[in-house]
C-alpha cells in the first residue's frame, strides 16, 4: 500500500478530511470528504460522525481507518493505515483567557499577539505596575471565569516580587474555585521564576512552563511558547468537547487550533518567498474571520467575530450592490445569525451578505492592526505594507463566484501596489499545517502542484489625480503572433484584463507622474508578468479611500458596475 | 436541518446546572416544583491578602514568632492573625469570620464568608436524570411552543392574547392591565409599543417576531423576551396561534436557554392529545410543514410536497437542494432546503 497521510479539521459547520497519498516518491492529495460537525452531546454522537467521515474516505480510497467492524480503532494496530493523522480544530468557543504582564509595551502585548493565534479572546489583563493592592487583584482573578492564565513579564534575573504575588495569587484561584474544566496556566517569564511557579501553583499537568517571550528588553519571540501553548489549548478542548479524547487517543493524535495549523504555511510560504514582501489569509466564515499574517518571519493572527450593531450595518449597507432599506438589511443580518447555513438565494439577499462580508473583514483586519501595530492595515486607507499572495478560504469566499470574492477582498482589504490574490478553496492551508511537521515533504510538494486557484493579480493605482483624470496606461503583449492592445486608466476606474489561459501576459505599466502602481516611487512604470487567472488583472483606481458617490442610488450602481466589470 | 416543536402533550426536557461543580439536591423521580433548589455550589465570600512582612515591618526570618495563627485553621472576627509588640503593638486581625487558605511569602490570605451559588428548578416536574456535581434535567409533559430567540430571562405567568390595536387613536392609553402576565401581541411592536407593553409591567412578551431595532433594548430590559420566528415584520404560524388560544388564561412558562439562544413555552399538563413514547425523529420529507426563513416570504409556511434529488441553481448564482413548497394560497415555491425551518406539529 503506498504511504498515506490523513488530516481532518472540525469545523462549525462542517468536519473535512483530506488524504493525501505519496506515489513514486511524490506527495498529492488524494480526496476528502466531509459531514456535518457534531460536538454537543456525551460523545457518542461525536465518535459516530467522525467514524461516518473516516467510512467515506475508507470506502474511496486505498487505505486502512477503521476496524473490521467499522469502528474507530487504535490506528497503529491497523495495517494500510496513514503514518500519522493530523487534528485540527475550528470550532468551539474562544477560549476565555487572562493575560498577566509586568509591563504593557513588553509582557501585555506580546502576551495578547502570543494568545490570538489559539482561539483565545482575553478576558482579563492584569498590568503588574498598575499597583493593583494582592486583593484587589485576587477579586479579579478570581471573578473573571478564566480558562487560560498566561503570565509573562520580567527580564529573566529582573525584579520578582510583583510576580511573586501574581503567582501565589493565582495557586488560590487554581486550587480554591471549583471548576467544571480545569484552567490551564502557561508561564513564560522571568525565567528565575520558572520552577518557583511551578512548585508555588502545584498545577501538575494544568501548568505550562516555557522560555521566557521576553528575549530581550523590547524584543518578543512566541514561538518559544507555541509548544506549551498547543499542550494547553488540547488539555483545555479535551476537557470541553466530549468524546474528542478517546478520538484523539486512538488516532494518535494531538489536536491543534485550526488557524495555527493554518498559519504554520503561512509562515512557511512567506519564509520560502523571495519577493520580501509578507503573505496574507483570510479565512472567512459565517461567524467570525481568521486574519493570519505572516512578514518578517514574524507570524501574528486574530480569529475575530463582529457583534451586529447599528453602526456596522449602516457601513455594511453601503456596500450593498442592490437597494436594500435599513430594517430589510438588519432583518437579514440578524436571522442569519439564527440560522447560519441560510443559502442567500435571491440577488439582494447575497449583496448583503456580500456587503456584510465587506465590514466584518474589515473590522477583523483592524483588530489585527491594534494587536499589531506592524501589520500596515487602516481602515480608511487600506493595507499600507506589501502582502504576496493574499490568501482566500472559509465558506463565505468558497460560495461566492470568483469576481464576488474578489470584489470582497478588495474593498475590504484595499491592497496598495501589485499583488496576487489566490483562493484556498479546499481549505488546504488548515489541513497541511497539521501534517507539515511530520512530513515537511508533503506541504511542499502538494503546495507546489499549484492547489491554490489563482483568482486575480490587482494593480492598485495610488494618485492624487481628480475623478476621470488619466492615472495610468497599459500596453497588453499576449504573444509575438497578437497585436498588443492598449488600455488608458482613469481615476475612479475599476478594470479588468483578461489574461491568457495557461500562459503568461505581459503588461506594460506607464502611469502618470503622480500615480504609483507599487514600482517604488510615483511616476516609475515597467513590464509586469502575470499567469493565468480565474479573473485576470484588475487594475484599481478608485482611490483610498475608494470614492464612492454619496446618493444610495447611485452608490447601489457603482458597486453593480465594478462587479459587471470583474465579471457579471 | 432547525426544527421547532409546536405540540400539545409533548415531553418537555429541562437542563438546570451550575457554572462550576457543587452538590446536587434532588433525586431522581422527585418532584419539583418552581424555585425548588436542584444544586448549589458554596464558595467564599470574599478574600482578603495581608502582606504581613510589609505591613507590619518584620523580618522574614522572625515571621513565625509573630504569626498567631496557622494555614488552614478558621478564624473568628477579631482574631489575632499576626502581632509584632513594640512600643506601639502592630496588629492582623480578621475583619470578618474565615479561614486561612494561604500563608506564603509572608503574605496570609483570608476566605471570608460564604455564598451560595444556587440553581433552581424554573417549571415544576419529575427530575428525570442527575447530572453528577452541577444539577438535574427536570422532566413533564405539555403543550410546547419553540421560539428561535429569547433575550435570556425565564418567566412564567397567567398567558394572555393581547387583542389590542395601537394604531387606533380611540384605544390609546386603554392597554390593558397585563402585570406578571405572559403577553403575546401579533401587532408590530415598535420600540415605542414596547415600552407601553413594559409599563404595565408584564412576565414575559412573546411576538411572532422582532423588530431589529428593539434588540438591543430587548436585551436589557428586565421582562423576558421571546419571539417565535425571529426577526423581522413576520407573522406566527397557525398551529401555533391554535396551541397559543389553548393556553389562554392558563399558567403558562417562558423557558430560555440564553441571551441570544431558543426559548419555549410550555404549558404544564396533557393539554391535548398525547405524545408516543418513543417519538420518532421528525425529519424533511413530503408532506412536512415548514416555515420559509428568507425573503419575500420570510416567516410564511407551506407544505413540502417534492423533495428533488438534484442540486438548483437560483437567482444568487448559487445551487442548493431545494424543496418544492406549496403556501396556504396554493402557489408553489421552489426554496433551498437549507432556507426551511421544520415544523413539529402533531400529525
Amino acid at each position: 500500500m503506498p504511504k498515506t497521510y490523513l488530516s481532518l479539521d472540525i469545523g462549525k459547520n462542517q468536519t473535512q478530511a483530506w488524504l493525501f497519498m505519496q506515489r513514486n516518491g511524490t506527495w498529492a492529495l488524494q480526496g476528502s470528504s466531509s459531514v456535518p460537525t457534531v460536538i454537543e452531546g456525551d460523545g457518542t454522537e461525536f465518535r459516530k460522525n467522525i467514524q461516518t467521515l473516516l467510512s467515506q474516505i475508507e470506502q474511496s480510497h486505498e487505505v486502512r481507518l477503521l476496524d473490521d467492524r467499522g469502528q474507530i480503532t487504535n490506528i497503529r494496530r491497523l495495517e494500510g493505515a496513514p503514518a500519522f493523522i493530523g487534528l485540527t480544530l475550528s470550532t468551539g468557543k474562544p477560549i476565555r483567557t487572562a493575560v498577566i504582564g509586568l509591563s504593557e509595551a513588553y509582557s501585555i502585548a506580546p502576551l495578547r499577539r502570543l494568545v490570538s493565534l489559539f482561539n483565545c479572546e482575553v478576558v482579563l489583563e492584569v498590568n503588574l505596575q498598575d499597583n493593583l493592592n494582592a486583593t484587589a487583584q485576587l477579586e479579579r482573578l478570581l471573578t473573571s471565569d478564566v480558562e487560560l492564565y498566561v503570565i509573562g513579564g520580567g527580564a529573566n534575573g529582573g525584579a520578582q516580587k510583583a510576580l511573586k504575588a501574581a503567582i501565589e495569587n493565582l495557586r488560590l484561584v487554581y486550587h480554591l474555585i471549583p471548576r467544571a474544566v480545569r484552567p490551564q496556566i502557561v508561564y513564560c517569564g522571568n525565567q528565575e521564576l520558572a520552577e518557583y511557579a511551578q512548585s508555588e501553583i502545584e498545577a501538575g499537568i494544568d501548568m505550562h512552563l516555557a522560555s521566557n517571550i521576553q528575549t530581550n528588553p523590547g524584543e518578543e519571540d512566541p514561538t518559544l511558547v507555541w509548544k506549551v501553548m498547543l499542550k494547553a489549548f488540547e488539555r483545555l478542548r479535551l476537557q470541553q468537547i466530549a468524546g474528542l479524547a478517546e478520538v484523539v487517543s486512538d488516532l494518535h493524535t494531538r489536536v491543534i487550533p485550526g488557524d495555527f495549523s493554518a498559519g504554520r504555511m503561512v509562515r512557511f510560504l512567506e519564509q520560502s518567498s523571495e519577493n520580501g514582501k509578507g503573505v496574507l489569509m483570510l479565512r472567512v466564515e459565517t461567524d467570525s474571520v481568521s486574519v493570519i499574517a505572516a512578514r518578517d518571519q514574524k507570524l501574528t493572527g486574530i480569529s475575530h467575530r463582529l457583534q451586529v450593531d447599528d453602526e456596522f450595518l449602516e457601513k455594511a449597507r453601503g456596500f450593498s450592490s442592490q437597494l436594500t432599506d435599513s430594517n430589510s438589511f438588519a432583518t437579514y443580518i440578524y436571522n442569519r445569525a439564527l440560522f447560519p447555513d441560510y443559502t442567500p438565494a435571491t440577488l439582494e439577499d447575497l449583496s448583503i451578505e456580500q456587503a456584510w462580508a465587506r465590514i466584518r473583514i474589515r473590522e477583523a483586519l483592524s483588530a489585527l492592526q491594534k494587536l499589531d501595530p506592524d501589520f500596515g492595515y487602516n481602515p480608511s486607507l487600506g493595507l499600507m505594507r506589501a502582502y504576496e499572495p493574499i490568501i482566500l478560504s472559509g465558506s463565505e469566499m468558497q460560495r461566492a463566484l470568483p469576481h464576488q470574492g474578489l470584489m470582497i477582498a478588495l474593498d475590504s482589504i484595499l491592497p496598495h501596489g501589485i499583488t496576487t490574490i489566490l483562493q484556498d478553496e479546499q481549505q488546504l492551508l488548515t489541513a497541511l499545517g497539521s501534517l507539515a511537521p511530520m512530513e515537511p515533504l508533503l506541504a511542499v510538494q502538494v503546495m507546489d502542484e499549484e492547489v491554490f486557484t489563482n483568482l486575480a493579480t490587482v494593480v492598485t493605482v495610488d494618485t492624487p489625480a481628480s475623478e476621470g483624470q488619466k492615472v495610468l496606461q497599459i500596453e497588453v503583449n499576449e504573444g509575438e503572433q497578437m497585436p498588443r492592445l492598449y488600455h488608458k486608466i482613469q481615476m475612479g476606474d475599476l478594470k479588468r484584463i483578461e489574461t491568457l489561459a495557461n500562459s503568461k501576459t505581459e503588461l506594460y505599466l506607464a502611469p502618470e507622474d503622480e500615480s504609483d502602481v507599487g514600482m517604488g516611487i510615483p511616476g516609475l512604470g515597467g513590464w509586469v508578468g502575470v499567469m493565468d487567472s480565474k479573473v485576470g488583472v484588475v487594475i484599481d483606481a478608485r482611490g483610498r479611500p475608494p470614492h464612492l458617490p454619496v446618493d444610495e442610488i447611485a452608490r447601489a450602481e457603482a458597486q453593480r458596475n465594478w462587479l459587471w466589470e470583474l465579471g457579471g | 436541518m432547525h426544527k421547532v416543536i409546536i405540540r400539545s402533550g409533548q415531553p418537555v426536557y429541562k437542563q438546570v446546572r451550575l457554572p462550576q461543580p457543587g452538590t446536587v439536591l434532588v433525586r431522581t423521580g422527585q418532584e419539583v416544583k418552581v424555585g425548588d433548589v436542584l444544586a448549589e455550589a458554596v464558595i467564599p465570600k470574599e478574600f482578603q491578602v495581608f502582606d504581613i512582612v510589609n505591613q507590619l515591618g518584620i523580618h522574614p526570618s522572625r515571621l513565625d514568632q509573630h504569626l498567631k495563627r496557622l494555614n488552614g485553621e478558621v478564624v473568628r472576627k477579631g482574631d489575632v492573625i499576626a502581632q509584632k509588640p513594640g512600643l506601639i503593638t502592630r496588629i492582623f486581625r480578621a475583619s470578618q469570620d474565615g479561614r486561612i487558605v494561604s500563608l506564603r511569602e509572608g503574605r496570609v490570605t483570608l476566605a471570608m464568608g460564604e455564598q451560595k451559588l444556587q440553581v433552581t428548578a424554573p417549571i415544576a416536574g419529575t427530575v428525570v436524570e442527575l447530572i453528577p456535581g452541577f444539577g438535574a434535567v427536570i422532566g413533564l409533559t405539555g403543550s410546547l411552543i419553540q421560539g428561535v430567540w429569547s433575550n435570556g430571562l425565564n418567566a412564567s405567568g397567567s398567558f394572555t392574547r393581547l387583542e389590542f390595536d395601537f394604531t387606533d387613536p380611540q384605544q390609546r392609553g386603554c392597554l390593558p392591565e397585563m402585570k406578571d402576565k405572559i403577553v403575546f401581541s401579533e401587532a408590530i411592536i415598535t420600540s415605542e409599543r414596547f415600552r407601553l407593553l413594559l409599563a404595565k409591567r408584564p412576565a414575559g412578551i412573546i411576538l411572532p417576531s422582532l423588530v431589529p431595532g428593539l434588540v438591543k433594548e430587548a436585551l436589557n430590559n428586565p421582562t423576558a423576551v421571546m419571539s417565535l420566528n425571529g426577526f423581522g415584520d413576520q407573522e406566527a404560524d397557525s398551529v401555533s396561534l391554535g396551541l397559543l388560544e389553548k393556553m389562554q388564561d392558563q399558567e403558562v412558562f417562558l423557558l430560555s436557554d440564553g441571551a441570544g439562544q431558543a426559548a419555549e413555552l410550555v404549558l404544564p399538563g396533557e393539554g391535548g392529545q398525547s405524545s408516543a413514547l418513543f417519538d420518532e425523529e421528525v425529519t424533511l420529507g413530503v408532506g412536512s410543514l415548514v416555515r420559509l426563513l428568507g425573503e419575500p416570504y420570510l416567516g410564511s409556511s407551506g407544505r413540502v410536497v417534492e423533495l428533488p434529488q438534484k442540486a438548483e441553481r437560483f437567482a444568487s448564482g448559487l445551487t442548493a437542494k431545494v424543496a418544492v413548497v406549496e403556501r396556504q394560497d396554493g402557489s408553489l415555491l421552489r426554496v433551498p432546503v437549507t432556507n426551511l425551518l421544520l415544523l413539529d406539529v402533531a400529525a
